[in-house]
């Protein structure tokens, strides 16, 4: 047989999330305010030099103020990349997805619409385009012994059960859950690693784990106790922090 | 006046909404809430050039040198701050994002020594107090507790004779401050946000120190008027002590002369941007938005302290056409964080819902009844902004989605 | 060099596999009907799809023949499930004949692992292959998908997964088939991608 080449590595995706509003990539805290940090174009352009596996564009708005997505900026994102490109916010229709297919994406993101409306819309675009290429996006709120499920940037109660959504919604077809906490998210102090171990074993799907990286420490801590496909990092990334090289030669050297 | 161009409450009759933000023309500017009864004829907000009086307000304020009204702060600080660690400056507030920035910043940054004083919320909530425990972290505390029987008594007569339950809850903070600046004998108050950046006196906000007319007067003490009932009848009819009302009751020129209280606005010699309020208040100190959106808003961090404060947007909704969403979203436009047409999109979706979360609480507080809630309520609507649609609903007669659309603020540009 | 990315309607990253072969060198468009295939000189089949979901589509646009016939003259590159229904059958939701061009099977991938597959992972070339040419065991490329290609020998590259090994790549004739994206894969897919462009020559 052929040998085995290379040798063990880090394999958790780091991904670079950006939170888009109009022409702006933001940073919400606890998924509000709406703090400029860039240029979505220069910050994937950025982000993709530093090393990150994957860019996830998130408009975050698009669903709360009931509108569209701005084709325009995410074909010139696309451009600035040569690696995947996922992109959500305010997709309602399989149309929706193709037209982001023809635009750039390589994985179309989306939770309102499936999750307060018509979770048919991951069926259906399973069918078409794999599951692969459907990502559901998890906003999570912690209460006493189970989290819920949040729509529209984290503002909207669905009174479902994030481990039962994600079961529901694999089981319709899709392919990667990228898993947010509305608890931790934007604050810096670590990860919901509880949330993420139970998510992780719920489903067979890949699991990206996002929300509260705010020092290399808190995504080691996270890796040490559960095994996420990716992490995406949002805060850490914009304000400086770390770069996307430090964070894997970090972990790197704990593989 | 008997005018064809006024309706109810002298509001002009042709709603106009501001070219820049979404508020209308329809909006009251600050009374002086211990004067204020139902016959009272509003001062509207007046529009210079299509624009309201919060916008030309914002427009100046990006001409302000704040490092120069820094050093106005600086010099301030210098002068009240005591050497032998004791408290020198009072900040009044309950634990919301502005009262969190102002006794930070004024503790870490420049050196005071705050004391913290509450006038609580009429019904506080659970984020409320919990962000009130958050606050309480920075410095020690004077709670003020109200009569509760009185207190109760007011707010429903507040909202029964003025359509405004906020009332007592506006009374006592307002006049709490300045009060126990005579009491513990510290000179200095000094609130976060100014008010003009809401459009109340532009004039006013040239200044940083809050106009001694909101907070005392020379009135005897009898004749002021409290939920829109004065003092006279609530003391003969409902049988409340002087004792008992003191509480509401503005303190006199010169008890503040002897101690010399002066209050300011924080808002005045920082640039107060509420959104980065928030962000400053997250970041240093534990406190929370709330966990899900607010009732006729699409935030989850404006004014979430108190439970009265959902009716007090409904109806100030139904009286002026403009609820929650109105307000968050005129004052996002103004500081540059959200486009007009964002903000319109917000106002037809959430502006103006019905209060359902915690009507119940509310009226069990003030002792009425649901129904007896939406029949007051009704005497309140303005007849020239309200009509009814085909399926019998209330509806706007000129809502601001149905309104040439502005030119809007900086994030227009 | 005109290569041509052929656009069966709802599904496929088109815009990146565009751009990526502007990257590496090419004069590259899409086709949409069958008249658009005389003016290229290579093929691209995407990926980013469903394999019963892109045969009916290719069906219902009147694509098939003109399909068939490019590609029995023309060096085409079949990406992800572009490589997929170049095979004989697929299973994915249902059991669905593809375009028959190799031999192979697209199964269910079997392995340890979360499925789909999705990360960069390195690749073993185990035969001399033109579109796999100074590609080393330190590059890595983008796989996401679920199914892989079985019972097929002209296999030029093998990868591994979560205690699985199995076909990433093939190659006959002027047929290529990569089950990664090398539209995604940063310098070493572009290399891919250029190797491509001379897989005429």
């Amino acid at each position: 047989m052929f040998p085995k080449v290379g040798k063990a590595r880090n394999v958790t995706r780091i991904i670079a999330k950006l939170d888009i509003k109009s022409q702006y990539v933001v940073k919400p805290i606890h998924f509000e305010g709406l703090r400029k940090i860039g240029s979505p174009a220069q910050l994937s352009r950025g982000y993709y030099e530093q090393g990150a596996d994957e860019v996830f564009y998130i408009d975050i708005v698009a669903s709360l103020y009931e509108r569209g997505y701005d084709l325009a900026q995410i074909q010139t994102c696309a451009k600035e990349l040569l690696v995947p490109f996922a992109v959500g916010g305010g997709v309602r229709s399989v149309d929706d997805f193709s037209r982001l297919f023809h635009a750039g994406a390589d994985k179309v993101v989306i939770n309102t619409h499936a999750l307060q409306e018509c979770p048919d819309v991951i069926t259906r675009a399973a069918r078409v385009f794999g599951s692969q290429a459907v990502v559901v996006n998890v906003e999570a709120k912690r209460w006493d012994g189970w989290w819920e499920c949040y729509s529209d940037c984290g503002r909207i109660r669905s009174g479902r059960n994030v481990l039962e959504w994600v079961k529901e919604a694999v089981e319709r077809g899709a392919g990667e859950v990228l898993l947010q906490s509305v608890d931790h998210d934007g604050r810096r102090r670590g990860f919901d690693v509880e949330l993420i171990g139970n998510v992780i074993g719920s489903v067979s799907v890949p699991v990206v784990a996002a929300s509260g990286a705010g020092t290399l420490a808190h995504i080691k801590e996270l890796l040490a106790c559960c095994t996420p496909s990716g992490v995406a990092i949002a805060s850490l990334l914009h304000y400086g922090v770390s770069t996307v090289g430090e964070i894997k030669s970090e972990l790197q050297e704990c593989a | 006046m008997s005018d064809e161009r006024f309706g109810k409450y002298g509001l002009p009759l042709k709603v106009e909404y501001c070219n820049c933000c979404t508020i209308s023309n329809q909006r009251p500017s600050s009374a002086v809430e211990f004067q204020q009864k139902s016959s009272d004829k509003k001062e509207f907000v007046s529009f210079e050039d299509g624009i309201c009086d919060a916008c030309k307000f914002l427009e100046f304020k990006r001409t302000i040198d704040w490092g120069s009204r820094e050093e106005e702060l600086v010099e301030l600080c210098d002068r009240y701050r005591r050497d032998d660690g004791r408290h020198d400056v009072v900040v009044p507030g309950s634990g919301g994002r502005d009262s969190v920035m102002a006794a930070h910043l004024l503790k870490y940054k420049y050196g005071m020594h705050p004391i913290l004083i509450t006038w609580p919320p009429i019904l506080p909530t659970n984020i409320g107090r919990r962000n009130y425990d958050a606050w309480v972290k920075i410095a020690s505390c004077y709670a003020f507790q109200q009569n509760k029987e009185l207190h109760s008594t007011l707010t429903r007569l507040a909202f029964e004779r003025l359509g405004h339950p906020f009332q007592p809850f506006i009374l006592g903070q307002k006049n709490l401050a300045p009060k126990l600046s005579i009491l513990l004998g510290i000179p200095l108050v000094i609130y976060g946000e100014h008010e003009a950046e809401y459009g109340n006196n532009r004039h006013e906000a040239m200044s940083p120190i809050r106009d001694r007319k909101y907070y005392s007067t020379e009135v005897a003490h009898r004749k002021l008027v409290l939920g829109g009932t004065a003092v006279d009848e609530l003391m003969d009819e409902y049988g409340f002590t002087m004792a008992d009302l003191q509480a509401y009751l503005p303190p006199r020129p010169d008890a503040l002369d002897q101690v010399g209280t002066t209050v300011h606005y924080l808002g005045y010699y920082v640039k107060w941007h509420p959104q980065e309020v928030y962000y400053y208040a997250v970041e240093n100190t534990d406190f929370l938005p709330n966990d899900h959106r607010t009732e006729g808003c699409y935030g989850k961090y404006f004014s979430i302290d108190d439970k009265i404060d959902w009716l007090h947007y409904y109806t100030y909704h139904i009286k002026f056409g403009m609820g929650r969403a109105t307000h968050t979203a005129a004052q996002e436009i103004r500081n540059g964080d959200i486009r007009r047409d964002e903000g319109v999109a917000l106002i037809k979706r959430f502006d103006g819902e019905y209060p359902e979360q915690y009507l119940d609480d509310c009226c069990q507080y003030m002792g009425i009844t649901r129904e007896h809630f939406d029949e007051v309520i009704e005497g309140y609507r303005t007849p020239h902004l309200w009509r009814k649609d085909g399926s019998g609903n209330w509806v706007l007669k000129h809502p601001i989605w149905e309104s040439a659309p502005g030119k809007g603020g900086p994030a227009n540009a | 060099m005109k290569i041509g990315v052929v656009d069966y309607g709802r599904a496929g990253n088109i815009y990146n596999i565009v751009n990526a072969l502007e990257a590496a060198g090419a004069d590259a468009g899409t086709i949409s009907n069958a008249d658009d295939f005389a003016q290229y000189d290579q093929l691209v089949i995407p990926g980013v799809g469903a394999f019963p979901d892109a045969l009916e589509e290719i069906e219902t646009r009147g694509l098939r023949g003109a399909l068939l016939a490019n590609i029995a003259r023309k060096p085409t590159l079949g990406i992800c499930l572009g490589m997929q229904i170049l095979c004989k059958v697929g299973f994915e939701f249902v059991e669905c004949d593809g375009l028959g061009v190799v031999d192979g099977e697209v199964r269910p991938i079997q392995c340890k692992g979360p499925v789909p597959r999705m990360g960069f992972g390195s690749i073993e070339v185990v035969r001399p292959s033109r579109l796999l040419a100074g590609v080393t065991p330190t590059d890595e490329f983008y796989f996401m998908h679920s199914y892989e290609v079985v019972n097929y020998t002209d296999v030029t590259g093998l990868t591994s997964y979560a205690e699985h090994r199995y076909v990433c790549a093939f190659e006959t004739g002027h047929i290529f088939g990569v089950q990664f994206h090398p539209e995604r894969s940063r310098e070493a897919g572009i290399g891919v991608l250029k190797n491509f462009l001379h897989a005429g020559e």
